[in-house]
């Protein structure tokens, strides 16, 4: 397909994505009024006012900034692996994140940020602790070691949220842990949204500069070293970044899954794997299909609102099984 | 840009794997390095590519010691090509020809026109630009190699480092890719290749390193590393080391241990010539003493008569046969039990062959394919009248090299 046309499509879309976010939620406000509200930067005081732009708005750019911030994880990760299966979880981030967090509330610390801060700690742990495990003694790490080291240490972090739900059984705070463990938009606000925002702007930033040295790995560490890329020094700070974007967004939305392996793999069928076009892409379009999944989750059960991680997986679990049956022919 | 390999050794795990290794490699020239496998020469590669780091001894870059080059600066210099390699991702062509240009791009900044035209002109240089849009999962073995020979060449290197890159490649492939490297060379690149074919190495390569137990157990033009002895000496295999006819290259052919030595059946002479003594050698030389005449060293016959130890009259190649070569060649007729003529074309250089054999007496000559011999005279007839003289005389025309051995066996039943 076109490139310029898919990003124009793509841009519509995004334009489309967070008006139409902000306009739909289980109080219904007509979209003409929603658009007068909204470019009422501070609203007029009245109800309609203040839903869209204490609680939509803020959720919707909040959503929006956590879908960008996976998907654009997942692509790198797929990258830097050389495999499309790999996502922002496969190296424990999503697990230690979580138990991070679940131990900050069965600790009971009741600080806005501990909750942010715990499940960043416990993500950043988890991937330093699987880079230690899988490096060799040459000190180059394999991917299948990072892989292998992930999962294994993943146990052991649910282990931990298991351990937190089992000692918070009965208590206000299991509902609390349950729910970020399954991930929601629900806490949404501007304070949020202003510590995400810098993260993944920077974030998207620099990985888009290494698109170049993202794709020249697809040579195999030793074919990117010929072109003077010190693939164990890149490894290292696509990781780090990685790990930063994909545990502030697990911070402040939980535990979402599929939109970092899906939207790469979709966006890589559509454009190629050319990291310099298909990092953008991927970033929007996480960014898209995240606000879509929380306007679904917002108003499918409304006024009960599911877990975003539900629908996620319901959208992402059969795509990727599509995927997976036409991409590499498993048959059966 | 000249690369010095000085007094290099390198060890993994404590075990040594090159030592004393001093190598010299100048603007335009190629060098090869052939050995057995283990004997060093992918890693002696790797010690000039910088990605292993010598234990002792350096490599100089024009001077400048390799490891004080960044990596972005050596990339710049130096492009590498190894056995073929999968790519993660179906990538375009170019999108992978592009890579080449990462070390000349900083993190922020956009190909411009000049970075275009470096990956035009490799796609160009190395036939690939038709496919500069299909993915690469799609091109064959050779395409693909070409593709990855295309990235190190949109470097813009001054050197030029190969492992074996023809590995797993089909022959016609191997040669599109030498040629596209030779060409590189007279364009000034330093070559350094390793090479398991000795004979690809010996027809593209100016000079050789022979590598034994990781040091240089020869170096030089290919002639002078391959010898027989050499090669007895480093891979333990007997072989026969001639010249191609066609190139006029080393050419190196396995000789396994020779045939338990067969009681002989007699001597023979043949007359031959432009490889149509081939077959009846072959079939021949097992069970007679052979000899042959007269030749030149750039006769495709003289390389299969050398091979199968066949005595030769030999004479220098475009000039007339030398009386000295005559009289050795009508000596071993008369020595032979029988003479057997090929169907060798004649023209004035070599009619002097025909001419000897008429001075034997005429039963003993076997003439090929005597018919066809107006096909191959180019002497205005004389050829043919001489042939039908012989045929006169009482000479035994033969259909082919089965007849032949029936007849021989024919006659020596009849002379006991």
């Amino acid at each position: 397909m076109d490139r310029k046309f898919f990003f124009a499509i793509l841009a519509g879309l995004v334009a489309v994505t967070l008006i139409g976010g902000v306009a739909i939620g289980p109080v219904k406000i007509p979209l003409g009024e929603s658009l007068a509200l909204l470019v009422h930067l501070k609203g007029d005081g009245s109800l309609y006012g203040l839903i869209i732009h204490r609680i939509r708005l803020p959720r919707v750019l909040l959503g929006f900034l956590v879908g960008l911030s996976l998907a654009l994880s997942g692509g790198v990760m797929q990258g830097l692996f050389r495999n499309p299966l790999a996502s922002p979880y496969v190296l424990g981030i999503a697990s230690g994140a979580s138990a991070g967090a679940a131990a900050v509330i069965a600790l009971g610390f009741r600080s806005p940020l501990a909750l942010p801060l715990g499940a960043f700690l416990g993500g950043s742990l988890a991937v330093v602790l699987v880079y230690r495990l899988a490096q060799t003694r040459a000190g180059r790490s394999s991917g299948y070691g990072l892989i292998l080291a992930g999962v294994a240490l993943g146990a052991a972090f649910s282990a931990i949220t298991s351990l937190s739900i089992f000692l918070t059984a009965g208590d206000r705070r299991l509902s609390e842990i349950l729910f970020w463990t399954m991930g929601g938009l629900g806490r949404a606000n501007w304070r949020y949204l202003w510590a995400m925002l810098p993260v993944a702007l920077l974030g998207t930033l620099f990985l888009q500069a290494t698109a170049r040295e993202l794709n020249a790995l697809a040579l195999g560490e030793e074919g990117a070293q010929y072109l003077g890329i010190e693939p164990e020094r890149l490894k290292k700070v696509l990781l780090a970044v990685t790990t930063l974007l994909t545990s502030t967004a697990v911070a402040f939305a939980g535990t979402i899954g599929f939109v970092g392996l899906i939207t790469p793999h979709a966006m890589r069928l559509i454009l190629g794997p050319d990291h310099r076009v298909l990092l953008p892409a991927t970033a929007l379009a996480g960014g898209v299909f995240l606000v879509w999944a929380d306007a679904a989750a917002r108003t499918v059960l409304s006024p009960a609102e599911l877990p975003l991680g539900i629908i996620t997986a319901l959208v992402g679990a059969p795509f990727f099984l599509y995927l997976l049956r036409t991409r590499l022919g498993v048959s059966g | 840009m000249r690369i010095s390999i000085k007094d290099l050794g390198f060890a993994y795990d404590g075990r040594p794997i090159l030592e004393g290794i001093y190598l010299e490699v100048k603007e335009g020239e190629s060098l090869a390095l052939v050995g057995p496998n283990g004997s060093g020469k992918t890693t002696l590669l790797r010690n000039i590519a910088g990605v292993l780091k010598p234990r002792s001894g350096a490599v100089y870059l024009d001077f400048k010691e390799l490891r004080k080059f960044s990596p972005r600066e050596l990339a710049r210099r130096l492009g590498v090509v190894e056995q073929e390699r999968r790519v993660g991702f179906d990538f375009t062509v170019k999108e992978l020809v592009e890579l080449g240009r990462i070390p000349h791009l900083g993190r922020f900044e956009r190909q411009r026109e000049r970075d275009q035209r470096a990956v035009m002109k490799a796609m160009q240089t190395t036939k690939i630009s038709e496919f500069a849009d299909r993915p690469i999962g799609q091109l064959s073995g050779g395409e693909r190699q070409r593709v990855f020979l295309a990235i190190a060449l949109a470097q813009e290197p001054e050197i030029l480092l190969l492992d074996e890159p023809t590995a797993h490649l089909d022959i016609n492939y191997q040669l599109e890719l030498m040629e596209i490297v030779r060409e590189r060379v007279r364009d000034g690149l330093a070559v350094v290749m390793a090479l398991h074919d000795l004979n690809l190495a010996a027809y593209y390569a100016d000079r050789m390193a022979l590598l034994h137990q990781g040091r240089i157990a020869a170096l030089g033009r290919p002639e002078e590393v391959l010898t027989a002895r050499n090669i007895r000496r480093t891979f333990g295999a007997e072989v026969a080391v001639g010249r191609n006819p066609l190139t006029g290259a080393i050419y190196i052919e396995l000789a396994p241990p020779a045939r338990q030595a067969r009681q002989r059946r007699g001597r023979l002479h043949i007359v031959c010539g432009g490889g149509s003594g081939v077959e009846v050698m072959h079939e021949l030389a097992s069970e007679y003493n052979l000899s042959a005449g007269v030749l030149s060293p750039l006769d495709s016959d003289y390389e299969v008569a050398r091979h199968l130890g066949v005595e030769l009259a030999l004479s220098a190649p475009f000039a007339p046969i030398s009386a000295e070569a005559h009289e050795k060649n009508i000596r071993m007729m008369e020595a032979a039990d029988g003479v057997i003529l090929c169907a060798v074309p004649f023209g004035p250089g070599n009619l002097r062959n025909l001419e000897a054999l008429l001075g034997l007496p005429a039963k003993k000559a076997h003439l090929l394919d005597p018919e066809g011999i107006a096909a191959r005279d180019y002497t205005g007839g004389r050829a043919t009248h001489l042939v039908q003289e012989l045929l006169a005389r009482g000479a035994v025309p033969i259909e082919s090299t089965a007849e032949l051995k029936e007849r021989l066996v024919e006659r020596e039943d009849a002379r006991i």
